[in-house]
């Protein structure tokens, strides 16, 4: 059984502003999906839309199989996680807490032993008399945690839970958002604009952009599998680097001329790798131009293989992340990334050859900016 | 060698004479300083107390002169000389301001009506002003700004047309009369909203998924949290009830309805001579309200003023 299926949903203010265009999702049961996108991008107005915090301007909601477009929130069986908390002031954490099941006349008893058992599960047991003013963020959001799942909502709905935590709350809460998703086996909607976040938790990834869904797919697979440039550069950190030029076919072989200080030079001709070519032979490319995506972690010092192509870059800066460098260089006018593992002697302001592991590589269409290399895992199953 | 231990040792007892001088001339300069601002300190406070004892003597002149006269035996206020204080302090006004007019019932018509416009507006302006924080509607906006509007207008512009209606209704001499036309005001609409708005909206969100209705939001989460700006709001809207004048003036015609403001009058007409009689009245019946300012200053000021910064 579906849990919550979205048919071309539209959020539409005023006459023409579309925040959400032609939204088409369906969520099973205990999946844990994420929206993704940069702010603006209509993934909140979605969630809230499904939450009933929000019209629907024109579309079908449908939550377990029951169509839902007009359902009051209480009505619709979910809960929701919000940025700011939302705790009530006034209240002790245990209240917080109880205050949905109070509202809902639940049995005093019935009351205390959930809440002591959801205190128990979130390390909340020592605060529950104080007041939501005495307690870190941290805290904060595991009552509010603790609020949503109290009911144990078949759907819980976050939006960007964990956005106002420091860093390392930030990581722990993670580990223990999968863990809560482990055990109660709810279905989860989770909106964030932090790719790391979507790319650890979610069992599937809705990425957005501009109120339409880019790409739907598991985090694996969208790092692997972009449909086009803006999800290649989205998901993924550091994000992918790209390259503009031409693609050349001479013989048997096929090249990528890139394109330095705004002419094809002869040096910087990247031999395509065979997975590559195949993909793009059969393709009309128009005037066969192209961009090349390479991610970061396809650069390195070292020659690793005779397929590896490269280029002579000047490294500008350089950060040391622990286990790996990122070495900045520019290129084409762009800053671009190369992620080497931590051992790699990298210098500051040098001269560096820099050699590309392209099997992996995207190209994309200069205008469409779709990914020629996209294998369609639909096409492919009926295939 | 033991040469230079030795010399090591009186540079150092030297450089520690020296030390230990150095820290008590800072000590000194320490405790110099803290008398300098100590004395500094008192001194401005004296003069901020004297400023305003001095502030304070002015305006409250007037009334403390009432208090002054309403203790005079009425010969005393009509000589020539200058009178200021009570020659022979007497509490004869008091008893025949007691006597003469149905003060006892005056109070209590008055306490009635303040009590019951206050508990209105509460009631009223609240709810509205929830609706205009809280809720979606078409012509929200609109329909603040026309309740905004209407505090533009002056009570004595509409008066006419209130008593009309009023007596339309059949509701004049009644408390109906008195209470009905002042249950809610634009100005406790305002000061509720603005108070309402510095709360984030997904509180009320989280209560809708929650499950919680608009009243149930109300009246456990949002009236808790008001509780300063309800105080202001009392205050306010009962010492402004209880001054009422011209309207009680108009729609009260027996001694059964009349308040005390009006019931003060009535010394003044029936007896005109008697000044320090209707004085001592006034004293009396100012007492409620100056008493509920000093119970309520605190929430009047606070209320007033924390809903106009966010925070």
């Amino acid at each position: 059984m579906a849990e919550v299926v979205l048919k071309n949903v539209y959020k539409t203010y005023g006459e023409n502003v579309n925040v959400v265009k032609d939204f088409n999702l369906e969520v099973k049961e205990k999946e844990f999906i994420v929206f993704v996108g940069p702010s603006g991008c209509g993934k909140s107005t979605t969630l809230r839309m499904i939450a009933g915090l929000e019209e629907i301007s024109d579309g079908e909601l449908y939550l377990q199989d029951e169509f839902a477009n007009f359902l009051e929130p209480k009505e619709r069986n979910l809960a929701f996680v919000f940025q700011s908390y939302a705790l009530y002031p006034t209240m002790s954490v245990y209240e917080n807490i109880a205050f949905s099941l109070r509202v809902r006349k639940v049995n005093k008893d019935e009351v205390d032993k959930r809440v002591r058992e959801v205190a128990e599960m979130l390390g909340l047991t020592a605060v529950l008399p104080n007041r939501p003013k005495d307690l870190s963020g941290g805290q904060k959001q595991r009552v509010a945690i603790g609020n949503a799942i109290i009911r144990n909502p078949k759907l819980l709905l976050m939006d960007e839970p964990l956005s106002n935590l420091d860093a390392k709350l930030r990581t722990q809460m993670r580990v223990e958002l999968a863990k809560i998703h482990e055990k109660l086996q709810n279905t989860i909607i989770y909106v964030t604009h932090d790719q790391i976040e979507a790319m650890t938790l979610g069992t599937r990834i809705v990425v957005m952009k501009d109120g339409i869904i880019q790409q739907v797919d598991s985090p694996k697979k969208l790092y692997q599998n972009p449909i086009n440039r803006f999800v290649a550069s989205f998901i993924g950190s550091p994000s992918m680097n790209f390259m503009d030029g031409r693609i050349q076919i001479n013989g048997d072989h096929m090249y990528f001329d890139v394109l330095t200080k705004s002419r094809f030079d002869e040096k910087s001709k990247f031999l395509l790798p065979n997975k590559v070519k195949r993909a793009l032979e059969d393709r009309f490319i128009r005037g066969n131009e192209a961009i090349l995506g390479i991610r970061p972690e396809k650069f390195s010092y070292k020659q690793k293989s005779e397929n590896d192509q490269y280029i002579d870059v000047w490294v500008h800066a350089r950060e040391l992340l622990g286990s790996d460098i990122y070495a900045y260089f520019e290129f084409q006018g762009k800053q671009m990334i190369a992620s080497v593992p931590a051992d790699t002697e990298v210098e500051v302001d040098s001269h560096v050859r820099l050699y590309i592991d392209l099997t992996d590589a995207c190209v994309f269409d200069k205008e469409t900016e779709e990914n020629y290399m996209y294998i369609d895992s639909r096409e492919e199953k009926r295939a | 060698m033991s040469e230079t231990v030795v010399t090591d040792t009186v540079t150092t007892s030297a450089i520690k004479g020296r030390d230990a001088a150095m820290s008590m001339a800072v000590a000194e300069a320490k405790e110099r300083q803290k008398i300098k601002q100590k004395h500094r300190k008192i001194k401005n406070m004296s003069l901020r107390i004297l400023a305003n004892t001095l502030m304070a003597l002015i305006v409250l002149c007037p009334l403390l002169y009432a208090i002054s006269v309403a203790f005079m035996p009425s010969g005393e206020l009509f000589t020539m000389d200058m009178n200021i204080l009570p020659k022979h302090p007497t509490l004869v006004n008091f008893a025949q301001a007691l006597v003469k007019i149905p003060l006892a019932k005056f109070v209590i018509n008055s306490f009635l009506v303040a009590g019951l416009i206050t508990i209105g507006q509460i009631v009223s302006c609240s709810l509205a002003a929830f609706s205009f924080s809280f809720l979606e509607y078409k012509g929200k906006d609109l329909l603040f700004m026309l309740v905004m509007a209407t505090m533009m207008v002056p009570g004595e512009a509409v008066i006419i047309s209130n008593y009309l209606t009023v007596s339309g209704l059949g509701w004049l001499d009644t408390y109906k009369g008195l209470i009905i036309p002042y249950l809610t005001s634009a100005m406790g609409i305002f000061l509720f909203r603005q108070f309402y708005l510095s709360f984030p909206i997904s509180l009320y969100e989280s209560a809708k998924i929650d499950g919680c209705s608009n009243l149930r939001f109300v009246l456990k989460i949002l009236i808790p949290l008001t509780k300063s700006a309800i105080g202001a709001m009392a205050v306010y809207t009962f010492i402004n009830a209880w001054n009422m004048y011209m309207w009680p003036l108009l729609v009260t015609g027996s001694d059964q309805m009349r308040t005390v403001q009006i019931g003060i009058g009535m010394l003044n007409s029936v007896d005109a001579q008697s000044i320090s009689l209707m004085i001592a009245g006034v004293v009396m019946i100012i007492l409620p309200s100056i008493s509920i300012f000093i119970v309520g200053q605190k929430q009047l000021i606070r209320g007033m003023f924390s809903g106009a910064v966010k925070g």
